[in-house]
C-alpha cells in the first residue's frame, strides 16, 4: 500500500466523540411486541381512543407484512421481541419550565453541544430534546406562539392540538405504507410537531436534537410538520447515542404537509453510533421521511448530512401534487470502516410544471458500502414536469463500494429529465498535486472532500453548515477541525 | 542549484532510473527527451517527491541541501515546482483559493505573513496576464472542465504565481495545438531567469522551437545515454530513437 | 423475391459489371479485398429492426427505390452549377469535388498546399503505391460491423486520400464535396470514401460537404477512416445538406494516437432516411477526442446517430454532445455508447444528448450507455427530451419581441453551443445563417 493511502487510511480513523452515557433512572416497558405494549404505550401517554385504535391498526397490519430484502445493506435478523419500546427518564410530573427539568439531562444536552437554556443557545434557533422515547424540553415555545406557530413534542400536540394531529396524522405516510412506518405507527413514542399558519414565517431556526441512552431500547419517533398557505420554516434535527456493542433500532417517521406558496426546508445532521472499527454496534437507522407539496406553488426541500450509523437506510422524498410544486433532495453520505448505507430519494411528480432537484453525494472509506438509490416518477397528468439529477461518489481507499441506482418512471412525455454520474477516487494523484504545490496532505484531504461537498452544505442553515463540516472532518479525517 | 548522482528509483521493485547524473544551474534551461518509456516522468516526479517511487541508490542535492530528505510539500515550499503531464481536477475547489491555500503554506513555510484575499487577488490578476488566461478560470474548480489545452496553460498560470526557482516541466506540450504551444512557451519564456531554472521533459521536438533550451539529454533506459546542444533534439526528431537505442543497447550488451 | 433480396441483387448486378470492366486486373490483392468485402456482404446482408443497433430505423423506404441497373452514372458529369452552391466561399487551403465517390480533377482547386502533403484522389495513391493506402486503408473499418461497411468496401475504387505528414500544420481547412449525381429515373446508388492520415504534431481541418441531385432518391453509403497520429491535432466537420428524399448511411472510425485532439463535428439537415455511425478509439494515453454533432429534421425525415467512443488507455478525455431540433413528423434517433476497457484508468468521458421537440408529432429515442470496465474514471451522460420554454417564449414576447420570431431566437440559442465550437470563422458564419433560415422555415408555417 502507498504512503498516501496509509494517510488516508489513518486519517479516516477516528473516535466516536459522543460515544458516553447518561446515569439516569429510566421508565421502561419490557421488551417485546405486542397489542399489550401498544396498549401500554398509549396509556403511558394518556393518548384519546382514536390514537389508540390508529396504532392497534398499524400493529395488526405490521404482523401481516414482510421485512423487505431488496436493499443493498445487509444485517442479521432482527429480533422485534428483543427491544423495549419505551424508555423515558423518569419523572414525577412533566416539567412545565426549562428550570424543573433535571439537570442530569440539561447536562448531557450541554455536553453535546446544545444547551437548552434559552440565553446561552444559539441564538434564533429553538430546540425540541427528544432523550430515548420522549421530548424532555422545548425552548422558545412562547416567543413563536405569539406568532400562531406550534413547536411542541409530539404527546403534547396530540393532547393540545387534537384536531390537527387527527388531520394530518398518516396523511402523508399512512400506517400501512412499508414495514418500519407500520411498526412506528404501532409504537412511536414521542417527537416534534410544527404548525405555522398561513402566511407566517417562522422567524428562527427549529430543530429537534434525538438522543438514544438506554440500552436495548429502540427509538421510535415521530415528526410532523404542516406549513399552512404561503408559510415558511425551516427545521433541522440531529442525532446521537452512546457506543453499544449490540445494534440498536431507530425507525422513524418523518411527514411534511405544505400547503398553498408554503416552503418547508428540512435539514438532517446524522450522527448516531456507526459501530467501531470492526463493525461491531451502531445504530440500524430505518426511517421513512416524506413531505407532500399538497397546494401550488409549493415547495419542500430535504438536505441530509448522513455520517453516522451502521447502516443507513432511507429514502427522503417529495409528492409533487400541487402545480408549478418544487421538490430538492440534496445529501452527503460518509460511510466509513464497516458503515452501510442505502439512501436516495423519491420525486413523484404529479402535478403539472412541477420541478425536482436531487444532488447526491456519497463517500465512502474504509470497507464501508454505499449506494445511492433514486425514483423519479412523472405521472400522465405531470405536463411539463423537470427533473435534474445529479449523483457523485467519491472512494477513498480500495476497499469500499459506492453503487448508484437511478429509476425512471416517465408516463408523460413532456417531461425533461437529465441525469449525471461521477464515481472517482480520492487519493494519490489529488493529494500529491496539492503537496507539490505545498499544500499538507491533511489540508488537502479536508480541501477535497469539503469542495466534494459544496453544493449541499451551500444548502444548510449557516450554523448547521459548519457544523456539518466539522461533523465530516471528524468522520473522516480525525486530526482536522 | 540541482545536482542529481547516480540516482536510481523503482516502483513495485522494477526499476526505472537506472543511474541518472545531471547538473542544473541557475539560469539554465534543459530538454529531457526520450521514448515512451525511458523514465522522463519518473524523473520529474521522483524529484517532485512523489511517494510512489522509491530511490533506492543516489543523492539529490538542492541548493545545499539533501532533497530526498524533504517532504513533497516541503520541496514545494523551498521552491520546486512540477508542472503535471495530467494536471489533476479537484471538484468545489476554485482556482484562487487551491492557488491562496497554496501560496499561504508556502509563506507560513518561510515565516511570511499570509497573504487576505484582496491582495491576492490583485497578484493572481497580474499573473494570469502571462498565459493570456481569462479571469472564469479563476473562480472555476481547479482543472475541473478545463480542456486539455487550457489545463496545461494553468499549469504555467501556477508556475507564475509560485515563483519558484526549479521548474520541473512534463510534457507541457504534449496535446497542444500551436496557439496554445505558442501561449504555453512565451508564458515560459516571460518567466526566464538568470535566478531560475528550468527542466523541460518533453516527447516532441517541436516545443523546443518554442523554449530554447542550453542543453538537451536523451534518457532512454532510465539512464542518460547522451546530451548536447539544441542540435540534438532536430537529430532526434529526424532520425528517430533508433540509432540512441541501438548505441546505447550495444554498449550494455559489450 | 423479397424487397431486401432484390435490393441485394442490384448490389450483385453492380458489382458483376465492375468486374467486367476491369480487364484482366481481376487478380490484383485490392481487387481480391473487394470480392471478399462482396461475399462478406452477402453473408451479412442488410441489418433490421430486430437488430438492436437497428431498433429505431427501419430500412423499408431505402429496399423500395428502384435503383439503376449499372453501379455508374452514363456520363453526365453535373456542371459548376450544379456544385456552385456548396462550394466554401472562405479562405481554405484546397476545394476537392468527388462526383459519385469519384475525384473530379477539373471541379477541384488547389489553393495553399504544404509541397509535402497529399490530398486527392484515392485512385491514384493507389495506382503510385502511396504507404498511407497499404498501411490504413480498410485496416480500422470492421467489415462485420454491418453489410454497408462490406458493400462500400466492395465497390472501393476511388476516393478521397488526405495524407499530413509529422510536423506539418496546415493552417487553412480543406474543404471536400461530395456530391451525388442522380439525374435519371432511377435513382443511382453511391459509395465515397475517405481515408485520413495525421502524421506525429501534424494539424490539419477538414470540412466536408454532402449533397447531391436535388428530386432524385439517390442513395449515398459513405465510409471514412481516420488515423490521427501522436500529438496531431485534427478537425472535421461533415455538413450533410441531401435532399428530402435521398438515403445516406455513414461509417464513421477514428483511431486517436497519444497526447492526440481531435474534434469531430456533423451537422445534418438532409436527408429523408440518415444512418450515421461513428466509432471514435482513443488509443493512446493523454489523447483528448470531442464528437459534437446538430441534426434537424422535419417533415418525415429521419436521422439516426449512433456512436460508440472506446476508451482503451488511459488519461484520456471525450467530450460528446449531440443535439437535435425536431420539426413536422420527423423521427430522431441517439445512441451512444462508452465503453471505458480495464487499461483506461483516469478517464474523463462526458456524454450528452438534447432534443428539442418543435413540433408535437416528431418523436425521439435516446439511448445513453456507460459500459465501464476500469474502475478510477469519472464518466457523466445526460439526456433531454424537450419542448420550447413557454415561459422563456412569453418572456420575449412580453418585450415586444414577435412569436415567430422569439421562437426563432430560443431555438437557435438551442443550437448555438454547437455552432460556437466551430473554430473556422467562415463555416461558423455559415452554419449561422442557415440554422437561422432552416428555423425561420420552421415557424413560419402554420401549426
Amino acid at each position: 500500500m502507498s504512503e498516501e493511502l496509509k494517510t488516508i487510511e489513518t486519517l479516516t480513523k477516528s473516535e466516536y466523540k459522543y460515544g458516553w452515557t447518561t446515569d439516569i433512572e429510566a421508565d421502561s416497558a419490557p421488551p417485546g411486541l405486542s397489542e399489550d405494549i401498544v396498549r401500554f404505550i398509549s396509556a403511558k401517554k394518556e393518548e384519546p381512543e382514536w390514537l389508540l385504535e390508529w396504532r392497534l391498526k398499524a400493529y395488526r397490519r405490521w404482523l401481516e407484512m414482510e421485512e423487505p430484502d431488496w436493499q443493498n445493506v445487509h444485517y442479521p435478523r432482527i429480533d422485534y421481541q428483543d427491544i423495549i419500546y419505551y424508555s423515558a427518564p423518569k419523572v414525577k410530573d412533566r416539567p412545565k419550565s426549562l428550570d424543573e427539568v433535571d439537570p442530569e439531562l440539561l447536562a448531557t444536552y450541554e455536553k453535546l453541544g446544545i444547551p437548552l437554556k434559552e440565553q446561552e443557545m444559539l441564538a434564533g434557533v429553538a430546540v425540541d430534546a427528544v432523550f430515548d422515547s420522549v421530548s424532555v424540553a422545548t425552548t422558545f415555545k412562547e416567543k413563536l406562539a405569539e406568532q400562531g406557530i406550534i413547536f411542541c413534542s409530539f404527546s403534547e400536540a396530540v393532547h393540545d392540538y387534537p384536531e390537527l394531529v387527527k388531520k394530518y396524522l398518516g396523511s402523508v405516510v399512512p400506517h400501512s405504507d412499508n414495514f418500519f412506518a407500520a411498526l412506528n405507527s404501532a409504537v412511536f413514542s414521542d417527537g416534534s410537531f410544527v404548525f405555522v399558519p398561513k402566511g407566517v414565517r417562522c422567524p428562527m431556526e427549529l430543530s429537534t436534537y434525538f438522543r438514544i441512552n438506554s440500552a436495548q431500547t429502540g427509538q421510535f419517533e415521530r415528526t410532523l410538520i404542516v406549513a399552512e398557505e404561503g408559510a415558511y420554516v425551516s427545521y433541522l434535527e440531529g442525532c446521537t447515542a452512546p457506543m453499544r456493542d449490540e445494534n440498536q433500532l431507530h425507525a422513524a417517521v418523518v411527514e411534511l404537509v405544505a400547503l398553498d406558496d408554503a416552503q418547508i426546508k428540512y435539514s438532517t445532521v446524522q450522527n448516531w453510533y456507526p459501530g467501531d472499527e470492526h463493525g461491531k454496534g451502531g445504530i440500524y437507522n430505518f426511517v421513512t421521511k416524506r413531505g407532500k407539496c399538497a397546494g401550488v406553488n409549493s415547495k419542500i426541500s430535504w438536505t441530509q448530512v448522513e455520517t453516522g450509523s451502521a447502516i443507513t437506510w432511507k429514502y427522503p422524498s417529495c409528492i409533487l401534487q400541487g402545480d408549478n410544486s418544487v421538490g430538492e433532495f440534496y445529501s452527503v453520505a460518509v460511510t466509513n470502516n464497516f458503515q452501510q448505507a442505502d439512501t436516495g430519494t423519491k420525486m413523484i411528480h404529479l402535478g403539472k410544471n412541477t420541478k425536482s432537484t436531487i444532488i447526491s453525494k456519497g463517500i465512502s472509506a474504509g470497507k464501508s458500502q454505499n449506494t445511492y438509490r433514486g425514483l423519479v416518477k412523472i405521472g400522465k397528468n405531470a405536463e411539463n414536469a423537470r427533473n435534474f439529477s445529479q449523483c457523485d461518489s467519491m472512494l477513498m481507499g480500495d476497499k469500499c463500494g459506492a453503487h448508484t441506482f437511478p429509476y425512471l418512471e416517465i408516463k408523460n412525455e413532456t417531461a425533461q429529465i437529465e441525469h449525471e454520474a461521477t464515481t472517482s477516487k480520492i487519493g494519490e494523484d489529488q493529494i500529491f498535486y496539492c503537496n507539490q504545490r505545498g499544500i499538507s496532505t491533511e489540508d488537502a484531504v479536508n480541501m477535497i472532500v469539503n469542495g466534494f461537498c459544496k453544493e449541499v452544505f451551500r444548502e444548510l442553515p449557516m450554523e448547521f453548515a459548519v457544523e456539518a463540516q466539522k461533523l465530516l472532518g471528524i468522520s473522516l479525517e480525525g486530526s482536522v477541525g | 542549484m540541482l545536482e542529481i548522482k547516480n540516482l536510481h528509483a523503482s516502483v513495485e521493485g522494477k526499476e526505472i532510473l537506472n543511474g541518472i547524473d545531471l547538473t542544473v544551474n541557475a539560469g539554465e534551461v534543459h530538454a529531457i527527451m526520450g521514448p515512451n518509456g525511458s523514465g522522463k516522468s519518473t524523473l520529474a516526479q521522483v524529484l517532485a517527491g512523489h511517494e510512489g517511487f522509491e530511490v533506492t541508490d543516489g543523492s539529490v542535492t538542492y541548493e545545499g541541501k539533501d532533497m530526498l530528505e524533504l517532504s513533497a510539500e516541503d520541496r514545494a515550499c523551498e521552491g520546486v515546482f512540477l508542472a503535471f503531464q495530467y494536471p489533476v481536477e479537484i471538484p468545489g475547489v476554485s482556482n484562487t483559493y487551491f492557488l491562496r491555500a497554496a501560496v499561504n503554506a508556502q509563506r507560513k513555510y518561510h515565516g511570511e505573513e499570509e497573504y487576505d484575499a484582496v491582495d491576492f487577488l490583485s497578484l493572481v490578476k497580474e499573473k494570469m496576464k502571462i498565459v493570456e488566461m481569462d479571469e472564469k478560470f479563476l473562480n472555476r474548480a481547479v482543472n475541473q472542465g478545463f480542456s486539455g489545452g487550457e489545463k496545461k496553460r494553468n499549469e504555467i498560470f501556477h508556475m507564475a504565481v509560485l515563483n519558484p526557482k526549479l521548474s520541473i516541466l512534463d510534457e507541457t506540450d504534449s496535446g497542444l495545438d500551436i496557439d496554445a504551444l505558442r501561449i504555453v512557451a512565451g508564458g515560459v519564456n516571460k518567466l526566464r531567469s538568470k535566478d531560475n531554472a528550468i527542466v523541460l521533459v518533453t516527447h516532441y521536438q517541436r516545443l523546443l522551437n518554442y523554449i530554447e533550451p542550453d542543453f538537451v539529454h536523451v534518457l532512454y533506459g532510465g539512464k542518460i545515454v547522451k546530451s548536447g546542444g539544441k542540435e540534438l533534439a532536430l537529430e532526434l526528431e529526424d532520425q528517430g530513437y533508433d540509432n540512441i537505442r541501438e548505441a546505447s543497447d550495444s554498449a550494455v550488451a559489450v | 423475391m423479397t424487397e431486401k433480396q432484390n435490393l441485394s441483387q442490384t448490389f450483385a448486378e453492380h458489382f458483376a459489371v465492375l468486374e467486367k470492366k476491369l480487364n484482366g486486373k481481376s487478380s490484383t490483392p485490392q481487387h481480391k479485398a473487394r470480392q471478399e468485402a462482396m461475399n462478406r456482404f452477402k453473408e451479412v446482408g442488410f441489418p433490421s429492426i430486430k437488430d438492436e443497433e437497428w431498433k429505431y430505423t427501419s430500412l423499408t423506404p431505402l429496399l423500395k427505390v428502384h435503383f439503376q441497373p449499372v453501379a455508374e452514372v452514363p456520363a453526365l458529369a453535373p456542371v459548376e452549377e450544379d456544385i456552385a452552391q456548396y462550394r466554401a466561399g472562405y479562405p481554405a487551403a484546397a476545394e476537392l469535388v468527388f462526383l459519385n465517390g469519384a475525384f473530379s480533377a477539373e471541379l477541384s482547386k488547389i489553393f495553399a498546399l504544404p509541397d509535402n502533403v497529399f490530398a486527392g484522389a484515392m485512385a491514384l495513391a493507389m495506382e503510385d503505391n502511396h504507404p498511407a493506402i497499404e498501411r490504413h486503408l480498410g485496416k480500422h473499418v470492421k467489415l462485420d460491423d454491418n453489410g454497408f461497411v462490406s458493400l462500400n468496401s466492395a465497390f472501393l475504387s476511388d476516393g478521397l486520400l488526405i495524407d499530413v505528414p509529422d510536423n506539418t500544420q496546415i493552417e487553412l481547412p480543406i474543404h471536400v464535396i461530395h456530391y451525388t449525381s442522380s439525374p435519371g429515373e432511377d435513382a443511382v446508388v453511391a459509395h465515397p470514401r475517405k481515408l485520413v492520415v495525421a502524421g506525429r504534431s501534424a494539424s490539419v481541418k477538414i470540412i466536408e460537404t454532402h449533397a447531391g441531385t436535388a428530386g432524385s432518391s439517390y442513395f449515398t453509403n459513405y465510409v471514412s477512416e481516420t488515423v490521427a497520429a501522436d500529438n496531431a491535432q485534427v478537425e472535421t466537420y461533415l455538413l450533410q445538406h441531401h435532399n428530402e428524399d435521398a438515403f445516406q448511411i455513414t461509417n464513421r472510425y477514428a483511431v486517436l494516437g497519444r497526447d492526440t485532439n481531435a474534434k469531430f463535428f456533423s451537422f445534418d439537415f438532409g436527408g429523408r432516411l440518415v444512418r450515421n455511425d461513428f466509432t471514435m478509439v482513443m488509443n493512446g494515453e493523454g489523447g483528448e477526442g470531442t464528437l459534437n454533432g446538430l441534426f434537424m429534421p422535419r417533415g418525415d425525415q429521419h436521422i439516426d446517430n449512433h456512436t460508440l467512443i472506446d476508451h482503451a488507455k488511459p488519461h484520456c478525455d471525450s467530450h460528446e454532445l449531440y443535439k437535435g431540433i425536431l420539426d413536422g413528423e420527423s423521427h430522431g434517433v441517439f445512441s451512444g455508447k462508452i465503453i471505458v476497457r480495464q487499461d483506461a484508468q483516469k478517464t474523463d468521458a462526458k456524454q450528452a444528448n438534447n432534443n428539442l421537440l418543435l413540433s408535437k408529432k416528431a418523436l425521439v429515442d435516446t439511448k445513453p450507455q456507460l459500459e465501464i470496465f476500469a474502475d478510477d474514471v469519472k464518466c457523466t451522460h445526460g439526456a433531454t427530451i424537450g419542448r420550447m420554454d413557454e415561459l422563456a417564449l412569453f418572456y420575449l414576447r412580453s418585450r415586444g419581441i414577435p412569436a415567430r420570431e422569439a421562437n426563432n431566437v430560443l431555438s437557435y440559442a438551442f443550437a448555438s453551443e454547437l455552432v460556437e465550437g466551430v473554430s473556422v470563422e467562415g463555416l461558423r458564419n455559415q452554419l449561422d445563417d442557415y440554422i437561422h433560415q432552416r428555423l425561420e422555415e420552421s415557424f413560419s408555417q402554420e401549426k
